[in-house]
């Protein structure tokens, strides 16, 4: 285990914005993650990487109460963001707009791409007057990298786009509520490698802005995308590091054999 | 533990195989120039030559097998330190093999002048560099740390011993002109041996990063005036 550098004097640059102290995730009997510390960086791509049952993606759901949908699943520890627990502290809608998901399936609305957009500044109360929800939603389909490509069809539906153009499609929903954080579970395991380039390649110009973790099975993408990456083995977080040093020379045997594709 | 994927493992024991090879393939033509050099050897001499070939060969297919596992393994970890360094080690084995290509070319040429004495120190320090290649290449097969470390701060020993017979072949020539055609030559094969143990130095850095996935810290231990001996 590694511990986390907390008392360290940190830069703007690794600002600390979500901190995770002790997380364990029952479902029902089962402990699905066993007291799990982590601090996730501003402004930074965290991967998170580990064999199937590894309690990767029920970690990044305790990160935004997720978890709290599935019926007999428990949360114990701390989850803090910006310092403010968000188990105790906040409200689940309000916490889910400022951390939003991108899930590992493309699940756009059943509407028009251009109402897929606007659908969560409008039930936030973000946007009153209809050139505000214009503005929002090119911005949003802008930064996602997907405007020019549908901004003949904003009334088409979302669902007629082609994966990975859904996925982006996903991402731009995600960040029309201005979101501080955004997970990403699997974002590119369903698309095809020129899709997954260009999704690889947004996350690298959303990080200047948000705090992204992205859990991957792709050990070649978490190195590409991530300046910090955490091993998760059976529950356990394993290893936590700087990306380069987990994949040149991870400290840990079991990080070593996973990454190197010899157990998994 | 063995990779999941079987072949896998086996392109990578080939690599290890075809970079163990070079390295034998290498002392023993640098062992052979040396022979060559303090026997006045002139068949053997050519038999170096001719075998430098062989290493250049063994250079290139170690750079494909490395281009291949890049391609279609995308190595991580101790693999990837593997790979990346199987290049650069092949890379210094060649240079080896040139010097000791070069070392019994000239050689031949010495063969035309009558021994001088300084040949058994040459042969002293050939002697060493040798055994360190012999070395690095145990440290590369046995995955020995330690011992890359000893090879890396025995290169001393050489450098000093480059040293001493610069300035032994100096007095030669201070002594009698005559030497120096044949002291030239022989001061160049010196040379050559001392870059030789700068390779294999080079060698045994790589062996320890692929082992441990550090780099061997500190300075090198050197004699300062190893390259640039005092006059």
């Amino acid at each position: 285990m590694s511990p986390e550098p907390a008392n360290l004097p940190q830069t703007d640059a690794s600002q600390a914005k979500i901190v995770a102290q002790d997380v364990d995730v029952f479902y029902g009997e089962k402990q699905a993650i066993k007291k799990v510390c982590l601090t996730v960086n501003e402004r930074e791509v965290t991967a998170l990487i580990g064999p199937s049952g590894c309690g990767k993606s029920t970690f990044l759901r305790c990160l935004n109460r997720m978890n709290e949908t599935i019926p007999d699943c428990r949360v114990e520890g701390t989850v803090l963001l910006d310092g403010i627990d968000v188990y105790q502290a906040l409200d689940p809608v309000q916490l889910r707009a400022r951390v939003g998901m991108v899930f590992q399936k493309p699940n756009p609305f059943p509407k028009s791409i251009y109402d897929n957009v606007a659908f969560g500044p409008r039930i936030h109360g973000l946007v009153s007057r209809p050139d505000e929800v214009d503005e929002i939603v090119h911005h949003s389909l802008q930064r996602a990298g997907l405007y020019d490509e549908v901004k003949d069809r904003l009334q088409e539906p979302g669902t007629g786009l082609s994966g990975g153009q859904q996925q982006r499609l996903c991402i731009a929903r995600a960040i029309a509520v201005s979101p501080e954080v955004i997970l990403m579970d699997e974002p590119c395991s369903a698309l095809d490698p020129i899709a997954t380039a260009r999704v690889e390649e947004l996350i690298e110009e959303l990080r200047d802005e948000y705090t992204i973790i992205i859990v991957t099975h792709s050990m070649q993408q978490a190195a590409r995308v991530s300046q910090r990456t955490a091993f998760f083995h059976l529950g356990d977080l394993i290893e936590v590091g700087p990306t380069e040093e987990i994949f040149t020379s991870p400290r840990e045997k079991l990080t070593q054999g996973y990454i190197t594709g010899r157990f998994g | 533990m063995p990779h999941i994927v079987k072949s896998f493992d086996e392109e990578l024991d080939r690599l290890r195989e075809t970079l163990v090879r070079m390295g034998n393939l290498t002392r023993q033509q640098f062992g052979r120039a040396l022979e060559a050099l303090v026997q006045q050897d002139s068949l053997l001499a050519k038999q170096v030559g001719e075998g430098d070939g062989e290493i250049d060969q063994l250079e290139h297919a170690v750079n494909d097998q490395v281009v291949r596992v890049l391609a279609l393994r995308a190595p991580l970890a101790d693999d990837l330190r593997t790979v990346v360094a199987s290049l650069k080690i092949a890379s210094d084995f060649e240079r080896i093999a040139d010097y000791a290509a070069n070392i019994a070319r000239r050689s031949q040429l010495l063969n035309a002048h009558a021994q001088l004495p300084a040949i058994r120190t040459v042969r002293r320090m050939g002697t060493l560099v040798e055994r360190q290649i012999e070395e690095v290449t145990a440290a590369q097969l046995e995955r020995d740390a330690g011992k890359a470390v000893a090879v890396w701060n025995n290169d001393l020993a050489v450098d000093e011993s480059y040293s001493s017979l610069f300035r032994e072949l100096l007095t030669y020539m201070m002594e009698d002109p005559h030497t120096i055609g044949p002291a030239s030559h022989l001061l160049f094969i010196a040379k050559n041996i001392e870059r030789i143990g700068d390779h294999t130095t080079n060698i045994s850095e790589m062996v320890y990063f692929v082992i441990t996935g550090k780099y061997i810290e500190g300075d090198r231990p050197k004699s300062d005036s190893s390259s640039f001996p005092n006059v």
